[in-house]
């Protein structure tokens, strides 16, 4: 069974449904966190608000779209606004010359080379590669979850695996 | 070609997303320039390192949180539909209908039980066949019963539907694994059972019903775990079998049958 179909089974009130989708996801979906954000507790905790999301929105669905995309758009917008309510309590406690500390600058000697170049590039170039090499994620899917096209997609992925390239050999 | 547009193509080429006649261009191309030889070279290394950077395992206990609220969310469900086709007299009909339908479908296999008990003098295993044959009715009912209604009950029709389906996928072998284990409602289990008893040979479904036996107290589902176990290794199913046996709230005609498929059991 496809996962939209599934997901189709599940808007229409078949929530035990939603286990077959868990199954299928909640690993790449915590991967996918944790690798962009490098917080265990928080990625699981993410990773749990987005299944709740997905019994809470779930008559939301557009069955046209890909679940995939739908999915990886809720952990997205879950991992946003995280980060946005902690640059808010951020400020309101320490002022406003902290908000620029960069807490994933620093080497981590419990990563791999590639993770710890990777966790020195944008946040976007990061998330582009992680997308589509760890979680092979199709240029068109990326697309839609980014709000992009395919082809502009493409082009970046490109670029931020030159990026990523240069700054792998530098030090090997 | 281009030597800029060249070092485009070069992802998609070592990905494969070529077609035949961009990929030649870019192997007649690269043959020639050292310099986007020595590129592909790079990038083939740090394509290299995605893939062998080794997979990090999620935690447990998000299947534990997600099944908590997946319950939460069965049992919630429930009470929405009941409130609110209060107020359109028409489906309530079919609401109260479905209601006998599970109140007769209890009766059923309550009365399986009752019969199964007081008819012990009999051979255990023309218990067994009235007490399967009863659940299989009941069971039938109650899919018959619910398929039209949108409650907790719909789970039953989850693993139906996964039950027509012929092979399946580890996925959905670790949904029904855990339906067996933490399903609260006897007849999802019932039927989840059922579903894996053919995939018996499969390490999961061996692991989740052993664990099942442990945790099981209904005496229905007990007996569809036992019969399912009886093929396989005497070392493996010894001991919870004889868990079981020991157990003093574990029915007579159950305890009959741990006799039956492990005769040297004590």
């Amino acid at each position: 069974m496809t996962d939209e179909h599934i997901m189709q089974k599940v808007a229409e009130g078949n929530v035990a449904m939603l286990q077959i989708l868990f199954e299928r996801y909640h690993k790449q979906i915590y991967i996918f966190l944790y690798k962009m954000s490098g917080d265990k507790m928080l990625s699981e905790d993410l990773t749990q608000e987005v299944f709740y999301r997905l019994i809470k929105y779930k008559s939301s669905y557009n069955f046209d779209k890909k679940f995939v995309t739908w999915i990886y758009t809720i952990a997205r917008n879950n991992l946003n606004t995280h980060y946005q309510r902690q640059k808010e309590n951020h400020l309101a406690l320490e002022g406003f010359e902290h908000k620029l500390v960069e807490p994933q600058a620093s080497k981590n000697e419990e990563y791999s080379h590639l993770m710890n170049v990777l966790n020195r590039m944008e946040a976007s170039d990061r998330e582009l590669l992680i997308l589509n090499r760890f979680q092979e994620i199709k240029y068109a899917e990326m697309a839609e979850i980014l709000g992009s096209t395919t082809g502009a997609v493409k082009t970046k992925v490109c670029r931020a695996l030159k990026k990523l390239k240069t700054l792998y050999l530098q030090k090997v | 070609m281009e030597k800029e547009h060249i070092k485009d193509l070069l992802v998609e080429y070592l990905d494969g997303l070529l077609d035949t006649l961009q990929k030649d261009q870019v192997e007649q191309h690269l043959s020639e320039c050292a310099i986007c030889a020595k590129e592909l070279e790079g990038l083939k290394e740090v394509m290299n390192a995605f893939k062998e950077q080794s997979p990090e395992m999620s935690p447990e206990s998000l299947r534990e949180n997600f099944h908590k609220r997946l319950d939460e969310e069965l049992q919630k469900y429930h009470k929405v539909v009941y409130i609110s086709e209060d107020k359109k007299p028409k489906k309530r009909t079919v609401w109260k209908q479905n209601i006998m339908r599970i109140a007769a479908s209890i009766v059923l296999l309550v009365g399986g039980f009752v019969i199964g008990k007081y008819q012990q003098t009999d051979t255990t295993s023309n218990e067994i066949a009235v007490l399967t044959k009863e659940t299989k009715s009941v069971k039938q009912k109650m899919a018959i019963s619910l398929i039209e209604s949108t409650s907790a009950g719909k789970r039953i029709q989850a693993v139906n539907s996964i039950n027509q389906l012929e092979e399946l996928d580890p996925d959905m072998l670790q949904t029904l694994a855990n339906s067996v284990l933490y399903d609260n409602n006897v007849n999802v289990r019932l039927t989840a059972v059922e579903t894996l008893q053919k995939f018996i040979k499969n390490q999961l479904v061996q692991k989740s019903f052993i664990n099942a036996l442990q945790t099981e107290k209904n005496a229905g589902v007990q007996i569809a775990i036992i019969q399912a176990l009886a093929n396989l290794n005497e070392e493996d199913i010894i001991s919870p079998m004889r868990q079981l046996l020991n157990d003093s709230e574990t029915e007579g005609f159950v305890k009959d049958q741990i006799k039956k498929i492990v005769p040297n059991i004590t």
